[in-house]
């Protein structure tokens, strides 16, 4: 009674490594697609993420439309590692892209709506996510305005591993990147396409790469840690939560290079009722964590230290959300208390969960940036 | 933590495959431990200790079946389904063979004996339903499609001769107490020997065909 698999496991890797590969070289075409459109372009691009709240909300409308934080936060590091857009103007939106990112799981639940009992438990498990990075968002973006500690903290751990901003770091991954990102952009340039024209191109093959090798790193890595992801969340079961939850949610997310298919597998596992959202809800920390590693790899295609700085706020980020919201009970029960409210009003009022669902992820963010930019 | 992720071991569906074998030795335990209390003397409370605790094992490990499942489609997809739906029955069906196995117990504890000058059916087929728990452990561990059909006729005769003997006491003039006991403890074993037939074929055939006798007739578990 076993499963055939498809793909042996080693090629499999194998795949995963080139596509990682891929996936750096797109980071870098980014970068180059950036610098190739001019200074009037770059400006002209870039001057509404000023604006924090605008910043903010760029990021989450980004990472709804792309369905993936990392997608994101990988462009946000390779704009910032452009040197086009400053850490400051970044981080709002690596927060936004944590809020962006907890669509997909919302969506997930939506399929068990027409089953009240099943809906309500997944539709909780869902937005306890939601309502956690909301507050993380509320709490931490306004002391980092104020302070920019959290800012601080990345650059003291980034000029530990790469140098102060300003310096440039010889990344030997870059190096390696280097040269096949360089081709594509003297291929490109030989058809023709110059100046601004010629930086689009690079800019959307840099995003195209980056979207394609995510979601089949993503695709490949769920397939080849599928038994140990289901080893683990057999032990998340059997421990009830807790920090070895955490534990499990970041390892899983770090394996399959998204925090959404953490989060997702977790809806039929709470509408199901084997897990509880207690359960549920440190695994979803952990995955938010986790989710965080892709953009230090991406860091790792290019040639700043605040790159890599940018990358390092969106870890200490969630780590300082988790630290502020979780130890202390009251506080930990926040997120789950807003999460059973909103189940219980989502499982009887259907219109509820559609304003919910397109106001914060979509109406709020489109009309936000419109005025504020 | 880490190192247990990238550290191998069973697949969830091994687990599971486990887990099964587990609820079978169980079930074969409780049945023998049941049909003990049949031929014992008047105090059987070590008995009823034994068969009401490996029956909540029973329980416990089909629920713990049932979430392994469910986390197994979400992990891995609907690939599995055929063979999710096939534990899902497979379990079921050993939980009832648990039940049946208190059942027993029960007549004993009502004071059903089977020892005396009367030799018992139940007594003849003792052993050979209880090495039919560790056959069918092996047919599904081996998914050894030639041992079904043997294993099957064989669950279909025992089933057979119990239904004569159930017709016989209903139509005996022996009073009630006497005969209704012996022909629930008929019935129990019947169905015991049907579920494990079940356990079999399901687990060699899946779900996709309905559970039938080898001559084609419902099968009543």
């Amino acid at each position: 009674m076993s499963r055939p698999t498809t793909l042996p496991a080693p090629l499999r890797l194998t795949a995963v490594l080139g596509l990682l590969y891929g996936f750096l070289v797109g980071v870098s075409l980014l970068e180059g697609g950036i610098k190739a459109l001019g200074p009037d372009i770059q400006e002209e691009l870039f001057s509404s993420v000023d604006n924090p709240i605008a910043g903010l909300l760029v990021g989450v409308l980004a990472t709804v439309l792309a369905q993936s934080s990392s997608v994101t936060t990988s462009t946000v590091v390779g704009l910032v590692g452009s040197g086009l857009l400053g850490v400051g103007d970044a981080v709002p939106m690596i927060m936004g892209a944590n809020i962006g990112t907890t669509v997909t799981n919302t969506l997930a639940s939506l399929g068990h709506l027409r089953r009240p009992h099943e809906f309500k438990p997944a539709f909780a498990a869902a937005t306890v996510h939601d309502f956690f990075n909301v507050l993380a968002v509320a709490l931490l973006l306004p002391l980092e305005l104020a302070t920019g500690i959290l800012r601080r903290g990345a650059e003291t751990l980034s000029s530990l591993f790469v140098g102060s901003a300003g310096a440039t770091f010889d990344s030997p991954i870059k190096n390696a990147v280097k040269a096949p990102a360089g081709w594509v952009e003297d291929g490109v340039g030989a058809i023709g396409p110059s100046g601004t024209f010629l930086g689009l191109i690079l800019l959307a093959l840099g995003l195209a790469a980056i979207f394609a090798c995510l979601a089949l790193i993503t695709k490949n890595m769920r397939t080849l840690v599928a038994d140990r992801v289901e080893r683990s969340i057999n032990e998340v079961l059997g421990r009830g939560g807790g920090l070895a939850a955490m534990a499990i949610g970041i390892i899983i997310t770090i394996a399959v290079q998204s925090s959404s298919i953490t989060t997702s597998i977790l809806i039929p596992l709470a509408a199901s009722g084997v897990l509880s959202l207690a359960s549920t809800y440190p695994v979803t920390l952990g995955a938010n964590v986790g989710t965080t590693v892709t953009a230090l790899l991406a860091s790792l295609a290019t040639d700043r230290p605040e790159a890599l700085t940018v990358a390092l706020v969106h870890t200490l980020f969630n780590i300082a959300g988790i630290l502020l919201l979780y130890p202390v009970p009251a506080l930990r029960r926040i997120p789950l208390r807003l999460a059973e409210r909103m189940a219980e009003k989502a499982a009887t009022n259907r219109q509820a969960v559609l304003l919910y669902v397109v106001g914060l992820f979509i109406v709020v963010p489109a009309l936000g940036v419109a005025i504020l930019r | 933590m880490v190192f247990k992720f990238l550290r191998g071991g069973d697949t969830g569906m091994e687990s599971v495959e486990r887990m099964v074998s587990t609820m079978l030795g169980d079930c074969r335990h409780s049945f023998d431990v049941a049909l003990a209390a049949l031929t014992a003397g008047e105090d059987v409370r070590q008995e009823g200790v034994d068969v009401r605790e490996t029956d909540r094992r029973i329980n416990a490990m089909e629920e713990q079946v049932r979430r392994a499942l469910v986390v197994h489609v979400a992990v891995q997809g609907g690939d599995d389904v055929g063979l999710v739906m096939t534990y899902l029955l497979l379990v079921k069906k050993l939980e009832r063979v648990g039940d049946q196995n208190k059942n027993i117990f029960d007549l004993a504890e009502d004071g059903l004996r089977l020892h005396g000058d009367a030799p018992d059916i139940v007594l003849d087929l003792r052993a050979e339903v209880s090495a039919m728990f560790a056959e069918a452990g092996r047919i599904l561990l081996e998914q050894d499609e030639d041992a079904l059909d043997p294993f099957a006729l064989r669950a279909a005769d025992i089933r057979h001769e119990l239904d004569e003997h159930i017709r016989a006491a209903s139509r005996s003039d022996d009073p009630a107490h006497a005969v209704v006991p012996r022909v629930l403890l008929y019935r129990y074993v019947s169905r015991i020997v049907a579920n494990l037939s079940s356990v079999a074929q399901v687990g060699i055939e899946g779900i996709e065909r309905i559970e039938h006798e080898p001559d084609g007739s419902d099968m009543d578990d």
